[in-house]
């Protein structure tokens, strides 16, 4: 797994490529709450690179949404592919966590 | 690693790999399952399926059933024909069956979903047949594949 942030339009792009398992879960959450501790609260989590999820990476979904749930931040999660999607959906994620299909269209969520 | 691999009409193929009980193993879990469903010619799909019910539980098993820590060698054994798969998981951890454990909730919203509980309930749902045993030294895990 690799993780690559950027700043756009005043939100954070967290792209995490490879697999988000059980092996390397606790190294994305701690990515992701090192950038919360700076002060970011507005996030797109980009899958395009993403190679698999387990129920270990979805933990760490679970934990951004609602992290920034408290700082009253947002969390969209863009450019999921067929096979994570559907892992999304099986958990029930996908009704209660924002999507897009692209990273321009999370963008453009957030600032609404 | 073992492999066997019988060509033909029918193509059978038996493999076996030995995990340690740390998580990094999950990686070579992964060449595993790409190696044999590459050579089985699974789909993406199925590959996917297989990989993730053994992560899910392998992951449960190293995280939780070694209490008192210390080396320990987790089997995963898998017999593919075409259209059936069979794997079997051996440990000698704590007694754990992880069909008694309770299905999550999962039409809860994000402030009241529970963080975990997904993994088993996962493993449900993408493999046909889950037997769980009990041994003398352990546990096994039979997760059967219709395709």
């Amino acid at each position: 797994m690799n993780i690559v942030t950027a700043q756009r339009d005043g939100a954070t792009v967290m792209s995490i490529e490879g697999r988000l398992d059980g092996h390397h879960a606790q190294e994305a959450e701690a990515a992701f709450m090192a950038l919360t501790g700076e002060g970011h609260t507005r996030f797109v989590f980009d899958f395009t690179q993403m190679q698999y999820i387990s129920s270990a990476g979805l933990r760490v979904v679970l934990v951004a949404a609602k992290k920034v749930r408290t700082l009253q931040g947002r969390l969209v999660c863009a450019n999921m592919s067929d096979q994570v999607r559907d892992v999304f959906e099986m958990s029930g994620f996908l009704s209660i966590l924002e999507t897009a299909a692209s990273t321009d269209e999370a963008l453009n969520l957030l600032k609404a | 690693m073992r492999v066997m691999t019988e060509q033909g009409n029918e193509r059978i193929e038996v493999a076996e790999i030995q995990l340690a009980n740390r998580l990094s193993e999950l990686d070579r879990l992964h060449a595993f399952f790409d190696g044999i469903g590459h050579r089985s010619n699974w789909t993406d799909r199925l590959r996917w399926d297989l990989t993730l019910s053994c992560e899910e539980l392998l992951t449960n098993t190293i995280t939780y059933g070694y209490p008192q820590g210390g080396d320990h060698l987790i089997t995963l054994a898998v017999n593919a024909e075409p259209g059936r798969i069979e794997v079997k998981l051996e440990d000698d951890a704590i007694p754990f069956n992880p069909l008694e454990q309770d299905e999550p909730d999962i039409t809860l919203s994000v402030e009241d979903r529970a963080i975990g509980g997904l993994g088993i309930f996962f493993v449900k749902r993408m493999m046909n047949e889950i037997i769980y045993e009990r041994t003398l030294t352990g546990n096994r895990l039979t997760l059967r594949k219709i395709w």
